[in-house]
């Protein structure tokens, strides 16, 4: 049976897309990032549940990324109270399947602060897409980590 | 006495799957592994995890809360296969970026006093949902 998700809220449609999908795998991808405005803290590491990952590359889920910037500019005003748009959540058409690669970036646009991924203009790279292998493991000096530049 | 089967119940506006109903849920849960290479085990309304440093995460909803007004409940383990370890002087710090869309915790170890990676923290929140 193919469900059509645009029939339910966005939350509904996890709780069905969880109800169908058991046992995700982890995402191959993390997201490793500084944020300018904090020169001084560690990297970060941005990791996509696995629930949000299948349903971004099963499509017809998720709305584009456009309704979540229009929350969050929303949510950044001064004297917010609470969300009058939740509805684009529900009622803009979802988004095609993506791959796993066109999920990360979509989550990048989501999730990290614009500053990171459209307005930076300094020469660090402060944004890379990266296979999970590629995090270190060992914990030591997390809080001292920073993406580690190409040679020039 | 009958038994209604169906799929998925409704009032007309909103409906869930019949698990919600028989099984209950939060309006968003995770539990992740905040140490190593960070990872979520299992979630529900939750899109993204991040490692912001030792002992501080932080993590964002596919479907925001309607207010930063919900409410959130923690736990946390220390180290696998350790009861003696478990939660122990442990405590959540740093809630000032309570928001809509996101929310960030910390594991502080009342102990050493200092952050400290935990191997499952679970976070709970209920609320209004946009």
């Amino acid at each position: 049976m193919t469900i059509d998700y645009t029939q339910y809220k966005l939350w509904e449609r996890e709780m069905i897309f969880k109800d169908q999908h058991k046992n995700l795998p982890q995402g191959n991808y993390a997201i490793l990032w500084e944020d300018p405005a904090d020169p001084d803290a560690p990297a970060k590491v941005t990791r996509p549940s696995p629930t949000w990952l299948a349903m971004a590359m099963h499509g017809g889920i998720l709305p584009p990324v456009e309704v979540y910037w229009a929350l969050r500019e929303d949510e950044e005003r001064d004297g917010f109270i609470r969300h009058t748009r939740g509805h684009l959540l529900h009622e803009t058409p979802p988004v095609p399947a993506m791959t796993e690669e066109e999920a990360m970036e979509y989550l990048v646009m989501k999730d990290l602060p614009p500053r990171i991924w459209r307005d930076y203009k300094g020469n660090r790279s402060i944004l890379k897409i990266v296979s999970v292998e590629l995090v270190p493991t060992d914990r030591v000096h997390r809080n001292a980590w920073k993406i580690k530049q190409e040679a020039a | 006495m009958s038994t209604i089967n169906a799929q998925n119940y409704g009032d007309g506006t909103d409906s869930v799957p019949a698990s919600a109903v028989l099984q209950g849920t939060a309006k968003a849960w995770v539990n992740f592994n905040g140490t190593g290479t960070v990872a979520i085990r299992e979630s529900f309304n939750v899109a993204s995890l991040t490692d912001l440093g030792t002992g501080r995460y932080s993590f964002s909803r596919s479907n925001a809360f309607s207010n930063s007004n919900y409410s959130s409940t923690f736990g946390v383990i220390r180290q696998d296969n350790s009861s003696t370890e478990s939660s122990g002087n442990m405590s959540f710090q740093s809630l000032s970026s309570y928001q809509a869309s996101s929310m960030r915790v910390s594991v502080y170890d009342n102990d050493t006093n200092a952050y400290r990676d935990a191997v499952m923290v679970n976070v709970v929140s209920s609320g209004d949902l946009a």
